[in-house]
């Protein structure tokens, strides 16, 4: 009952501060903020399989693109298949969906693939499940460049309708946190938090490290598939590019930066980024130092690993918060 | 005169304190012993003396360590070797994917005249000899501790910790070693020799300090210690 | 058609990918012996160290004089890397390093653009080893025979190194056992210094040798051969010498092989193809072919 007052609570504020955006941020701030909280999608994922359990993925993107290429085509227009996808499987023809549930298929699809490569993969530890992560994302980006029938190779997709608005990315924000939350809440998330602190101790709890494992990351995939077909069809174009390796440490520097052992670390560190991003960006352009952005970020990821290794929020927002109240109480008091 | 001068000494990993206020010597000379049951701190002790502690997250909290009247407690662990400290450590950790002689290599990394220091441990253990080109890793666990001591050895050191060198051995690879020992003892090199194997220590020692939950219990010349009511209870 | 010549020229091609894979590899494998370090950076030395190289070129140094300088360079450059980036997280997470080398291997490539540009820059190659072998059909240029040759002698050397001298014989007990070496009067961080020294240099050379191969280099060029070397290193069995050069030998067959006989559209997935091979490996033997199970928990 508690939870489900808080949960309505805080829809409630998040729905009106919504409003308040869509009908007064202009078109670029709107895309900024738009962008932002699909990077929160993808840092809260990232967040619960590298923050909450002990497994290093560096594969998360290769599941954002395996939903943003599924939900492009099955909201496609049929009637333009046959020009734009002249090589296109029989079974692909036909196939559409309303955006809602390409969104979702996508995810589901992105959660099949980690189901199945997480088998092997998570058995692996440590470095080894970071390259072999890295080599699923690796793949994903080479069938993407080679598949062109489905794919378009390096054309990319063009054209996807744009369904996707503010209220949708936050909707599925708003389900990421809470879904996380929950997980990391229960006895299973204690588990998992267990394993991340001492994996041995809490194999000799009796705890099945791979079965949580295993939960964590197929739960990730799907909101980072659900966060690729948000994403196709806010920019209306994708190419395999937009899924490289350059994503992949974006979204590792905002979780780590921002905290990858809470929540509110994972989506703070989108803020941050979207943030500290267009701030530097018209430095980078009117200097014509480009690289500079990346530079800074990249400084910064190092610093952040030698000087607050756990990142700017160690602990949960509303912790942190309900701490300052209180100690502001105290010294009106005294 | 005294080589090595512990006094008041604090060892602590994190929240636990594993030594809490030993204090004993090691004159120039002798073989020392340092008796305590498991989890005493004879290990940690060892460890301080020998800098490396701060490799396992321990930390000395309080007290100092003096080696010929320096303090040492801020001298990083390799350059107490050069100093002539050299510690063979609890479960030999030999290199096990090393030869032999590389191993010996490593050990005489210090120092000038390495001819002359590995023709002394070949003479000493002459099955090493024999064995220089075999792995380390495949040796029986009695030429492994032999390798270990060989090495330790190789630095030419003033003072030659050893930590429970019997461990898990038979008793004629144990006879083998403490005669070893002697020799090496007999050659000018002191001795501080941690162990369980009470026997050994008395028989091969000048003095024996007893150690029980970090602090020192009793001390004294061998007879002495073990003619002690509350040694004899606690030793077995 | 597949004809003799053809199987020849993949052949080479597949050996001059090994060299420069191994390259890669051994480096990568001499820091992660003694540092449970997965270096992700070390690509972007490959890269550092053409840049090096063609810098000294402009400077009006010639191409023997600049080659050596441009390694030297290269291993200063790694040790103040592991100096300022690595050394204040020894003892943390290995995680850690391996997030950290990310980091670094971004701040390289951006460095190197913004000082550069990002546009390719011509690897001008030395008149002696511009040359062309040709025998009929069949066709070798001098600096793949030189590539081939120079990383058979670099290996020996190194064998050497490790085998035969007091240093190389301390960095591999260091690797076996950090501890123990202390204990033998090693300054471990000497040692480290060491390897990256070495490791770095070896990238500066592979630099080269990839910058004379292809004619051209970017700030991005490492990236790749830095992720390759990193797979034959993991699929050799990562700290393992000889496990590395054969993780390369492996990784540069697969990949030239597979782009010479199979049908041409399928020659996007090389790429693809190396990361296969790694994931089935590490399926099969968790720490490469020659790889031990010495992890600490
Ligand atoms: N690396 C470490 N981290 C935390 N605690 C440690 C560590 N090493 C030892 N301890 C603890 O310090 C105490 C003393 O340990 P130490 O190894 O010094 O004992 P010991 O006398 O050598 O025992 P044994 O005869 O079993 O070798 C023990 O309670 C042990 O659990
Ligand atoms: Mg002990």
């Amino acid at each position: 009952m508690r939870y489900a007052k808080r949960v309505l609570l805080t829809a409630l504020i998040g729905a009106a501060l919504l409003l308040l955006i869509d009908s007064f941020a202009s078109g670029y701030h709107m895309y900024l903020i738009e962008l932002m909280g699909i990077y929160a999608i993808l840092t809260v994922s990232l967040g619960l399989t590298n923050g909450f359990t002990d497994v290093f993925s560096l594969g998360h993107v290769g599941f954002m693109a395996v939903g943003a290429y599924t939900a492009s085509l099955l909201t496609f227009p049929l009637e333009k298949r046959p020009s734009y996808f002249p090589e296109l499987p029989e079974i692909l023809k036909g196939a559409y969906l309303p955006y809602p549930a390409a969104l979702i298929v996508g995810g589901l699809l992105a959660a099949a693939i980690a189901f199945v490569i997480g088998f092997p993969v998570l058995r692996l530890r440590g470095h080894y499940l970071a390259v072999a992560t890295l080599g699923f994302m690796a793949v994903v980006y080479s069938l993407l460049l080679n598949m062109e029938p489905i794919t378009r190779g390096a054309l990319g997709i063009s054209g996807i309708p744009e369904y996707t608005n503010i209220w949708w990315i936050y909707l599925w924000l708003g389900l990421t946190i809470y879904v996380t939350w929950r997980i990391v809440d229960s006895y299973h998330g204690r588990a998992m938090i267990a394993i991340r602190e001492d994996s041995i101790a809490a194999q000799s709890l009796g705890i099945d490290t791979f079965r949580y494992r295993l939960v964590a990351f197929v739960i990730g995939a799907f909101f980072a598939g659900v966060a690729g077909g948000l994403y196709a069809h806010l920019i209306t174009l994708i190419d395999p590019r937009a899924f490289s390796f350059v994503l992949t440490f974006n979204i590792i520097i905002m979780l780590i930066v921002g905290g990858m052992y809470t929540i509110s670390g994972a989506w703070l560190g989108a803020v941050l980024f979207t943030v500290l991003m267009q701030v530097l960006k018209p430095v980078e352009e009117s200097t014509g130092l480009y690289g500079l952005v990346e530079l800074i970020f990249s400084a910064l990821l190092v610093a952040i690993m030698i000087y607050k290794p756990r990142g700017i929020l160690e602990e949960e927002l509303p912790t942190v918060v309900r701490r300052w109240l209180k100690a502001g109480e105290e010294s009106k008091r005294s | 005169m005294t080589l090595l001068d512990v006094k008041d000494l604090f060892v602590s990993y994190g929240p636990l304190v594993a030594v809490q206020g030993i204090s004993f010597q090691v004159r120039k000379g002798q073989v020392v012993s340092l008796l305590g049951s498991n989890g005493a701190g004879k290990t940690t002790t060892l460890r301080a003396i020998s800098g490396t502690i701060s490799l396992v997250g321990g930390k000395v909290t309080g007290g100092s360590i003096s080696f010929e009247g320096q303090e040492i407690t801020k001298v990083p662990p390799h350059r107490r070797v050069r100093k002539g400290i050299s510690l063979v450590p609890e479960g030999r950790k030999i290199f096990h994917r090393l030869t032999v002689y590389e191993n010996l290599v490593v050990g005489g990394y210090t120092v000038k005249d390495f001819g002359d220091r590995l023709e002394f441990v070949y003479q000493l253990f002459p099955i090493l000899k024999e064995r220089r080109n075999q792995i380390a890793g495949s040796l029986s666990g009695g030429e492994q501790q032999m390798l270990a001591i060989a090495r330790g050895l190789m630095s030419n050191p003033k003072l030659l910790l050893l930590d429970e060198p019997s461990l898990g051995l038979a008793p004629r690879v144990v006879d083998v070693l403490y005669d070893a020992i002697s020799k090496i003892n007999e050659e000018g090199t002191t001795v501080l020799v941690v162990e369980q194997h009470v026997k050994k220590a008395l028989t091969h020692s000048h003095y024996i300090y007893v150690i029980q939950t970090g602090r020192i219990i009793a001390s004294g010349e061998p007879e002495e210690v073990l003619s002690m009511d509350m040694v004899k209870a606690y030793l077995g | 058609m597949v004809s003799a010549t053809y199987i020849l020229d993949l052949f080479i091609g597949s050996f001059v990918l090994w060299s420069m894979y191994a390259l890669l590899a051994i480096g990568m494998s001499i820091i992660y012996g003694i540092l449970r370090l997965i270096n992700f950076a070390h690509g972007a030395m490959l890269m550092v160290g053409a840049y090096f190289y063609i810098m000294f070129l402009s400077m009006g140094l010639d191409p023997i004089t600049s080659l050596p300088l441009s390694m030297a360079l290269g291993a200063v450059l790694g040790v103040t890397i592991d100096f300022f980036a690595y050394r204040p997280l020894r003892g943390g997470p290995e995680l850690s390093m391996l997030i950290t080398s990310l980091g670094v291997y971004i701040f390289l490539e951006n460095l190197v653009r913004i000082i550069a540009t990002p546009q390719p820059r011509v690897f001008p190659l030395p008149e002696f080893l511009k040359g062309v072998y040709r025998y009929g059909d069949f066709s070798v240029r001098v600096i793949e025979i030189f590539t081939i040759v120079l990383t058979l002698v670099l290996f020996a050397a190194l064998v050497l190194f490790f085998t035969k001298t007091k240093v190389g014989i301390a960095m591999r007990a260091t690797a076996d056992d950090l501890e123990a070496s202390v204990l033998m009067g090693i300054d471990a961080n000497r040692i480290i210094m060491i390897a990256f020294a070495l490791a770095s240099m070896v990238a500066a050379l592979t630099g080269f040798l990839w910058g004379g191969m292809y004619g051209q280099v970017d700030p991005t060029t490492g990236f790749m051969p830095g992720v390759k070397a990193f797979i034959a290193a993991v699929v050799g069995g990562i700290g393992s010498l000889t496990g590395s050069v054969l993780g390369g030998y492996i990784l540069g067959y697969a990949e030239i092989y597979s782009v010479g006989l199979l049908p041409p559209e399928y020659s996007g997935l090389r790429d693809g193809i190396s990361f296969l091979i790694l994931i089935i490996i590490l399926l099969i033997r968790p720490y490469g072919l020659f790889g031990r199970e010495v992890e600490r928990v």
